[in-house]
């Protein structure tokens, strides 16, 4: 398949020549096919979001070049950088970016205006797209009348406008609710295998890789890794997604080996507790978290180092954040610690009962969930925390049954309240659960 | 938007030559977007797409046999330099004119010409009615895609 976009020796500073310049990408080669789904995956300030800006020529690359279609994009003007971006390529953002004063069908209808379509024959083609999204009935509403989701199916149609063969989707579903993640991720496949256009997600959260061909992983302005996938490596890749990401950061993957289960837990949980916050804060809390772990230092040393400003080696939070995160190091460690002893139980009579153990645990997962959790839901969930304790259910499955609604044996929950509850669950299971094998064959 | 029935005058497949389509529109912001549509659809290496602002431009073009179009799409009203802006019917005798010369020539009545123009159909047939044309094409009722695919079946490159 020919490429559709090749990158070649692309660097990009920021600021460039000033004090405060920063390099956010560096030396990036890479090839994407013509209708190909690909994802640049990895943890914020990793220049996964400026790729996409040097993509659509809305940030200017001071070294290398960019071909769109055999074309160096880089000698492009103004005007034909504005073209390009209007009819080349079609972002959906995060945040929407619908207009506020326009409704539905005139959001949808905008860019086509831009290339001259008449007003008359630009409502008639936004219609037809609202359509395709099933937005017909919001057609004459107004953004804040409309739900997140919905919203974000509006950016989806404006994207499609010009009708273009690249749609760039800059974490598409950081701000929607699982229902709509999900349909939102649905739309993007049918794009991509539907209408044959080239998709470029960018994203943090390993569930929206779902259904992407080729994973990028980024890390510090460089891609560490290309990951092409196959139908059969998609659960493995998916599952195996975190550590993988970790071997690229952890300096060159060789210390892969070497990382035990309360390293790699420290990583997942500096990366979940600092969402947002730079590699260089992330890496020295991850380091405070791993001597916390070892109890190298106690939870109070633990508070005062990442209070303290980053200039004099702290991590530089604020103080409530400081608190909030020293309170829930403490309370993951204590878990482990409790599934570490309930481990050793299992492993002593696999048949023992861990109701109580169990409850704990969920009750401190659940904290800060929304919803309301009926009895019957409860049960269930105890009873997958359970059977992903003993490891008799991996943790794609655990999210699946989460997922699954009620009347079918799941717990019911919503696709981002599974997700977000697994990933609280696997920070203190990581390293600590007993070999599959051992379990299945006790029983 | 209407397109003569043709007999591929253009073989493509015998050579690899690119098609050459030639744009006459004095609009600079609609001239880089139609040319510029082609290479954004993935069909740079089938067609060449040149832009000039005048028909007197044109000319000294399709005078040169090597850079002599296989297809010209002519803004029709254009509000040329020089003339006074809204002299309609100047400009549309000069554009009729230019089709005319084309057409009787031998050289070049295989030129295929393309209406492609900001003017209502309705409008458009009328004053095209006895002219030899190959098809128009009405700006502001044609997607990006719908060009590209305009051009397509033109020159039978569907495929």
């Amino acid at each position: 398949m020919e490429p559709i976009i090749k990158l070649k020796n692309v660097s990009l500073w920021y600021e460039k020549g000033k004090p405060i310049e920063v390099k956010a990408l560096k030396n990036i080669s890479i090839e994407i096919e013509k209708g190909d789904y690909v994802a640049f995956f990895g943890p914020s300030g990793c220049g996964k979001t400026t790729i996409l800006y040097a993509i659509s020529g809305i940030d200017r690359f001071q070294e290398g070049n960019i071909e769109i279609n055999n074309r160096d994009i880089s000698g492009l003007s103004n005007q034909e950088l504005a073209i390009f971006r209007q009819t080349g390529i079609g972002i959906v953002f995060q945040q929407f970016n619908l207009v506020p004063s326009l409704n539905v069908l005139k959001n949808v209808a905008l860019p086509m205006l831009f290339v001259g379509i008449s007003s008359e024959k630009a409502d008639i083609e936004a219609a037809k797209l609202l359509e395709r999204l099933n937005l017909t009935e919001y057609a004459n509403r107004y953004p804040f009348e409309l739900s997140g989701g919905q919203q974000q199916r509006v950016g989806i149609a404006r994207a499609l406008a010009n009708d273009p063969p690249i749609i760039i989707a800059d974490e598409p579903l950081g701000n929607l609710d699982s229902v709509n993640a999900k349909r939102v991720l649905e739309f993007l496949k049918e794009l991509n295998e539907k209408d044959g256009r080239t998709i470029i997600m960018v994203t943090h959260e390993a569930w929206s890789l779902r259904d992407v061909k080729t994973i990028y992983h980024m890390k510090d302005g460089t891609v560490t890794e290309v990951e092409h996938i196959t139908p059969n490596t998609l659960a493995e890749s998916l599952s195996g997604h975190l550590n993988k990401q970790l071997s690229s950061i952890s300096e060159g993957g060789q210390k892969k080996a070497e990382l035990s289960g309360e390293n790699i837990s420290a990583h997942l949980l500096s990366n979940f507790l600092l969402r947002g916050y730079s590699q260089d804060e992330i890496g020295r809390f991850e380091s405070f978290v791993n001597d916390r772990f070892s109890d190298k230092i106690d939870s109070k040393k633990f508070h005062e180092l990442v209070n303290r400003p980053f200039k004099e080696g702290g991590v530089g939070l604020w103080k409530k954040k400081a608190e909030r995160v020293t309170t829930y190091l403490e309370e993951v460690i204590n878990k482990r610690h409790n599934v570490a002893e309930i481990c050793t139980l299992i492993e002593k009579n696999s048949e023992v009962a861990i109701f109580d153990e169990v409850q704990d645990i969920r009750k401190w997962l659940v904290e800060g969930y929304t919803g309301e959790l009926a009895a019957n839901q409860i049960s269930v969930l105890d009873q997958i925390i359970s059977d992903r304790i003993r490891n008799f259910i991996s943790r794609e499955k655990m999210v699946e049954l989460l997922d699954l609604s009620n009347n079918k044996f799941g717990a019911g929950l919503s696709f981002r309240a599974a997700q977000i509850l697994a990933e609280k669950l696997e920070l203190i299971l990581e390293g600590i659960l007993i070999d599959k094998k051992e379990v299945i064959v006790e029983k | 938007m209407f397109i003569r029935v043709q007999n591929n005058k253009v073989k493509t497949e015998t050579n690899k030559k690119k098609i050459k389509i030639l744009l006459i529109d004095d609009d600079e912001t609609m001239s880089i977007y139609f040319r510029d549509v082609f290479w954004i659809h993935g069909k740079g290496d089938i067609y060449n797409v040149a832009t000039v602002p005048s028909i007197e431009e044109a000319e000294k073009i399709i005078e040169n046999k090597n850079e002599r179009p296989d297809t010209i799409f002519l803004d029709i009203l254009m509000s040329s330099k020089g003339k006074k802006l809204g002299d309609k019917a100047y400009q549309m005798s000069h554009s009729l004119d230019f089709i005319n010369k084309i057409k009787k020539n031998k050289d070049l009545a295989d030129i295929n010409i393309i209406i492609y123009s900001g003017q209502r159909e309705k409008y458009l047939k009328q004053i095209l009615e006895g002219i030899d044309v190959d098809g128009y094409l009405i700006k502001g009722e044609t997607m990006p895609r719908e060009i590209v695919a305009f051009a397509d079946k033109i020159h039978g490159t569907n495929n």
